[in-house]
């Protein structure tokens, strides 16, 4: 009896260690560029904060922790993570509201879905960067399409500087990437609309539930898994927001748009100062870790 | 209670109208600028659409016409950028594909030490901003002289689109059922045989969703080639469209024209792709 438990045992070992030791072949390679890739700049990032660094590359003047005091008592970075969080709550908030909005009214039947659920992903398929010039373009102060409707319906009478006034200039911003985001939260909250079950709406509608009491009873709290992934995974897309910036204000007018990731990339390729640079970005990597592990959570609790 | 219903249907028309609008507007004047001649574009008192069209600016683009001098017509410099960017993500796709799949089907499917905490690690590489890695990345590249080559850009790219394609995958091939390949492995199969004859030929909608998006993320991809490539004849479309306006003066209709240009392939392959790319964006964030 005993030695049967053993041999079981054993063998079962086996299995485990040909399957531990085949699973480690597939990942290899992967793993080898991964590490390569992404670790080892880290740590090399990581090397970059604590010396100070010239145009050539890290010297061996040790600065400890310098870098960092300097950067966390520089009100300019301060003032860029406020940037940053002002766009990342305001796009947010505003594409998963429309996102919403679109996806329940696609969700509905009509003649042509098929096609409007085809076509609703086409300003997602504009590349970034040439979205950024295309909206630079619309909203030009002097020829920009945007002035010229809006003076011909007589709605304003001379041109707004939509990009050159402080306090329109990041709204104009998240305006140009809620257009080619939104579609993004639709397909995502279309998904997760196709998966509730309509005889939850029919009962209820048996009940003498209204529309809105139906959104707000059956359809949000069932989407609430896929709000949350959706949150957490545009949170860190929006932390990373760079292009738009570097194409349409370069962080300007007084730094009313300067983002945390155009201000690292300022600090460190117009004012060469590399270290300050990297040491703005081992902060980033430490708030993605931050919200890595969120995101592994929010999957993990829908699961349940 | 019948001319509600009727209200509310004409609503639902005007509503989903509106959104059409919305959708295709701008990329409708971004077509209409590009062949729009240019004393409309710059007027303020001309109508909104121009009255005069012209494809003159296309035709510079894609006849074959070399400088004279040595210097870049806007045509060359357009056609060069995009043949890169085509192959680096092309190149990037491919072996993303091809290593990330095995990784996927391993976290998928097999036992390991450390699995959670490698796939947690897998992660954070895909979300992790290019700010944070691209100074580091700089100096290592400079030091093995690899700056301003389009393979040093294609490793930068799998540094993200790779740990993309093992998330995915990796929620994919959990829906597969596994008796197929408990079935073919009592058939005699070693594992690799079970999951390249069983798994693999079952996966096809996995790898055309991943395949796109991976494609997308190298074809959209900025800051890295920015930075990292110098020489002209090495530059990503993104990039050679940024710098368009500083190099041939500001032209509007011309950057227009390039943006069109740029769009027409991942547009294509949104809209072929639609079902799919919807179920590569959502199979990793919803399991299941």
């Amino acid at each position: 009896m005993f030695r049967l438990r053993k041999k079981e045992a054993d063998m079962i070992k086996k299995i485990e260690v040909s399957e531990a030791r085949f699973a480690h072949k597939l990942i290899a390679p992967s793993m080898v560029l991964i590490f390569g890739l992404v670790l080892l700049p880290l740590l090399y990032a990581v090397y970059m904060t604590l010396f100070k660094v010239g145009v050539s590359g890290p010297t061996s003047e040790f600065l400890g922790l310098k870098q960092y005091i300097r950067v966390v008592t520089d009100r300019s970075f301060w003032s860029s993570l406020r940037v940053t969080v002002y766009f990342t709550v305001v796009s947010l908030a505003l594409q998963t509201v429309l996102g919403i909005a679109v996806a329940l009214l696609l969700n509905l039947e009509f003649r042509g879905r098929g096609f409007m659920r085809g076509i609703i992903l086409a300003p997602w398929a504009v590349p970034t960067i040439v979205n950024a010039q295309l909206w630079g373009w619309i909203y030009n102060a002097s020829y920009g399409v945007l002035n010229k409707i809006l003076i011909k319906l007589g709605m304003i009478s001379k041109p707004i500087i939509w990009l050159g006034t402080s306090s329109l200039a990041i709204n104009s911003v998240i305006a140009a990437d809620t257009w080619r985001m939104t579609p993004l939260y639709v397909l995502m909250f279309l998904s997760g609309l196709q998966t509730i079950n309509g005889e939850l709406y029919e009962a209820a509608k048996v009940d003498g539930a209204g529309a809105w009491r139906r959104f707000c009873h059956i359809t949000l709290p069932l989407l609430k898994p896929i709000i949350l992934v959706v949150l957490v995974l545009r949170t860190m897309q929006a932390l990373r927001v760079f292009e738009i910036i570097y194409q349409l204000t370069q962080g300007g007018p007084n730094n009313s748009t300067m983002v945390v990731s155009f201000y690292a990339y300022f600090k460190t390729f117009s004012s060469l100062d590399f270290g300050y640079g990297s040491t703005i970005g081992m902060l980033i990597a430490v708030i993605t870790i931050i919200i890595t592990l969120v995101y592994k959570k929010v999957l993990e609790d829908k699961e349940v | 209670m019948r001319t509600k219903r009727k209200i509310l249907a004409v609503l639902k028309y005007v509503a989903v109208f509106l959104v059409f609008l919305c959708t295709v507007l701008p990329i409708f004047w971004m077509f209409v600028c590009s062949i729009s001649k240019t004393k409309y574009l710059i007027s303020m008192d001309s109508p909104i659409l121009p009255l005069e069209i012209t494809f003159e600016r296309y035709e510079s683009i894609f006849a074959v016409r070399t400088s004279e001098l040595g210097v870049k017509t806007a045509g060359e410099v357009f056609r060069i950028a995009t043949k890169n960017s085509l192959i680096v993500a092309v190149l990037t796709t491919a072996i993303s594909l091809a290593v990330g799949t095995l990784a996927a089907y391993a976290f998928a499917r097999l036992r390991f030490k450390k699995k959670d905490a490698l796939l947690s690690f897998s992660l954070f590489a895909q979300m992790l901003p290019a700010i944070a890695l691209i100074i580091p990345m700089f100096f290592i590249f400079k030091k093995l002289e690899m700056n301003d080559r389009l393979i040093t850009l294609v490793l930068v790219y799998i540094s993200f689109v790779l740990p993309y394609v093992i998330w995915v995958l990796n929620g994919y091939f959990k829906t597969i059922p596994k008796d197929l390949e408990d079935a073919a492995r009592i058939d005699g199969c070693s594992r690799l045989r079970a999951f390249v004859q069983v798994v693999v030929p079952i996966s096809g909608p996995g790898f055309v969703a991943v395949g796109v998006l991976a494609f997308l993320m190298s074809w959209d991809e900025f800051m890295y080639s920015l930075l990292l490539i110098t020489s002209q004849t090495n530059k990503t479309i993104p990039v050679a469209i940024s710098e368009f306006s500083s190099q041939f003066g500001v032209d509007y209709g011309m950057m227009m024209t390039g943006g069109c240009i740029a769009t027409v392939i991942p547009l294509a392959l949104a809209l072929i792709f639609q079902k799919w790319i919807s179920m590569g964006l959502t199979s990793g964030a919803v399991k299941e």
